[in-house]
C-alpha cells in the first residue's frame, strides 16, 4: 500500500494573485505557476508511514491506496531540460511544483474528519491527474 | 521585522506536526517547507526553520525552497543549531538530509540561508543527482548563504554527479566553512559555479575532495579565499578562478600552498567511510590562511577562529592546540622541518 501525504489547504499565492494572474508576466508567471496546489502530492511512504508524520495538521491530509506500489515518480516537479551545463549534466527549468495532483473534489468525498482518505485503484486513478 | 522560529525533527511520531516546538515538530523539511510558505516580506517577517534527528533517523525527502516572497530583512533561514550538530565529520547520530535519485535541496528563492545541514545523495539511477542546487532567482536581488555544511556525494561508478552546484543566473552566494567529498570521478565536480549576470559567488573555507573537478567555475564573478582542493582526477580548481591562500594537492592552488596532499599529514583521517577533514598537528593547511573576520568569525563547529596574519587556518575546521604554549611550539617546529 502508498500512502501520499497531500497539500491539503489553498496557497497564499491563490488568493493574492489568482484573479490577476493574467496580468502576471516573467518570472512573477512563473512563480505563481510554481506554486504548491491543493491536491498536489508532497511525499509518498509505504503502507503506515505516512500518517504519524501529518497527524493533527490540517494543512496536510493522507491518502491511502491498497495495493499500490510507492512510486517516486508521483512527488517529481514537472519541468523540461534547458540544455546541459559545462561538465555535460542536464539543467532544467521547473514548470509546476509536482507533476501530479490528486484532484481535491474527489478526495474530500472520501475525506474523514482526520483528512485521511482511503481510495481503491480505480478511485485513485480517477482521481490522478497530470498537470501540464 | 518579527522572527519566528519554527521546528523539524526526523524523528518525531507523536505532537501536532505544525512546528510550533520540538514538541510538535514537523516530520520532514519538505512538509515544514510546505507548510510554511508565505510571503515573507509582506509580513515583515525573518523566519528560522530548525531541524534535528534526535535518534538518527535520515529526512529522506526532497526539498525544494520555492513559493515565498523573501527579501533581504525578510529571509528563510534553515538551519542545524550548533547544539544538535556533530563535530565537523559526517555523523548519522545528528540531522542529515539523505535522499535518494533525486537532487536533495534546491533553492529557488531569493533570500535563503542555510546553515550546518548535512547533506548526502544516495542511491541514484542516473546522472545529475546533486546534494545542493541553487535555480534561477530575481535579477539583482538575491543573496544565498551557504555555511557550515557537509555535503557527500554518492561516488557511483558511472552516474555523475555535481554535489553544490549554482545552475541558474543571477545568484549572489556567500557560502563558508562547506565541505564536499566523497564523489566518483566520471565528469563528477564538488562545487560548480556557473552563473550569468552581474553576481558574486565568494566561498571562504570550504573544501572539495574527490571527483573530476574540485572547485570549477563555468561563468561568472566567483572568488575563493582559504579553500582546499584536492584529490580530484583533472583538477583541484578549473576556471578563471581569483584565489587568496587557497591549497591544492596538484598545481592549481595559490603559489606555495601547492602538493599539499590528501593524507593523514594534512587530514585527520582520509580512510573511505570514516573520513574526518579536520586538521591534525602538523598540518600543511594551519596558519596559511587569510583572516576573514570581517566576513565571519568561527569555524564549522562554532570555535573562534582567531584573528591576524598567519592566524586562520585554510579549510573548514580551526586546529586549536590542547594545552598551553607547548603545543603550538611543537607544531611550529614540525611545519619548520617539513619546509
Amino acid at each position: 500500500m502508498a500512502e501520499f501525504i497531500i497539500f491539503w489547504k489553498e496557497h497564499y499565492m491563490d488568493s493574492r494573485d489568482a484573479p490577476k494572474v493574467a496580468s502576471l508576466k516573467g518570472a512573477k508567471f512563473m512563480k505563481y505557476e510554481r506554486r504548491y496546489q491543493k491536491g498536489d502530492i508532497i511525499e509518498v511512504w509505504p503502507d503506515e508511514q505516512g500518517e504519524f508524520r501529518i497527524r493533527g495538521n490540517p494543512k496536510f491530509a493522507l491518502v491511502k491506496v491498497p495495493g499500490l506500489a510507492v512510486d517516486r515518480d508521483m512527488m517529481v516537479p514537472l519541468q523540461y531540460q534547458t540544455g546541459v551545463d559545462v561538465v555535460g549534466n542536464p539543467i532544467y527549468r521547473i514548470l509546476k511544483r509536482r507533476k501530479w495532483n490528486l484532484d481535491p473534489t474527489m478526495l474530500a468525498i472520501s475525506m474523514n474528519k482526520s483528512n485521511i482518505a482511503t481510495l481503491t485503484m480505480a478511485q485513485f486513478v480517477d482521481s490522478k491527474r497530470a498537470k501540464t | 521585522m518579527a522572527a519566528t522560529h519554527y521546528y523539524v525533527d526526523a524523528n518525531i511520531v507523536t505532537g501536532n506536526h505544525d512546528g510550533s516546538s520540538w514538541a510538535n515538530a514537523y516530520a520532514s523539511l519538505s512538509l515544514a517547507e510546505a507548510g510554511l510558505q508565505k510571503d515573507l516580506d509582506t509580513a515583515d517577517e525573518q523566519m528560522t526553520i530548525h531541524c534535528r534527528g534526535t535518534a538518527g533517523t535520515p529526512d529522506v525527502s526532497a526539498v525544494l525552497v520555492d513559493g515565498w516572497i523573501t527579501s533581504a530583512a525578510d529571509n528563510l533561514v534553515i538551519q542545524v543549531d550548533l547544539t544538535d550538530r556533530g563535530s565537523a565529520v559526517w555523523d548519522t547520530s545528528h540531522y542529515h538530509l539523505q535522499v535518494s535519485d533525486t537532487h536533495c535541496l534546491q533553492v529557488n528563492e531569493d533570500y535563503v540561508w542555510i546553515d550546518g545541514l548535512q547533506i548526502a545523495t544516495v542511491s541514484p539511477a542516473g546522472s545529475d543527482r546533486g546534494c545542493f542546487t541553487i535555480g534561477n532567482l530575481t535579477n539583482g536581488a538575491n543573496q544565498i548563504y551557504v555555511t557550515n555544511c557537509i555535503m557527500k556525494g554518492h561516488k557511483h561508478a558511472s552516474y555523475t554527479q555535481s554535489v553544490f552546484k549554482i545552475g541558474g543566473d543571477y545568484v549572489n552566494l556567500t557560502a563558508w566553512n562547506v565541505l564536499v567529498y566523497n564523489l566518483g570521478v566520471t565528469a563528477s565536480t564538488c562545487f560548480l559555479l556557473m552563473s550569468g549576470g552581474t553576481v558574486s559567488q565568494n566561498l571562504y573555507n570550504c573544501v572539495a575532495i574527490s571527483g573530476n573537478y574540485g572547485f570549477y567555475r563555468g561563468s561568472g564573478t566567483v572568488t575563493l579565499k582559504n579553500c582546499y582542493g584536492g584529490g580530484t582526477a583533472t583538477g583541484d580548481y578549473e576556471g578563471t578562478i581569483p584565489k587568496t591562500t587557497c591549497a591544492s594537492e596538484d598545481a592549481t592552488g595559490s603559489v606555495g600552498l601547492t602538493g599539499i596532499a590528501v593524507s593523514t599529514d594534512n587530514f585527520v583521517n582520509v580512510s573511505e567511510g570514516t573520513e574526518d577533514f579536520r586538521l591534525p598537528l602538523g598540518s600543511a593547511l594551519i596558519d596559511v590562511g587569510t583572516d576573514l573576520s570581517a566576513t565571519f568569525t568561527v569555524d564549522i563547529v562554532g570555535t573562534t577562529r582567531p584573528t591576524g596574519v598567519n592566524t586562520w587556518d585554510i579549510g573548514i575546521y580551526e586546529f586549536v592546540a590542547a594545552g598551553g604554549s607547548l603545543i603550538p611550539a611543537i607544531m611550529d617546529f614540525y611545519r619548520r622541518r617539513r619546509a
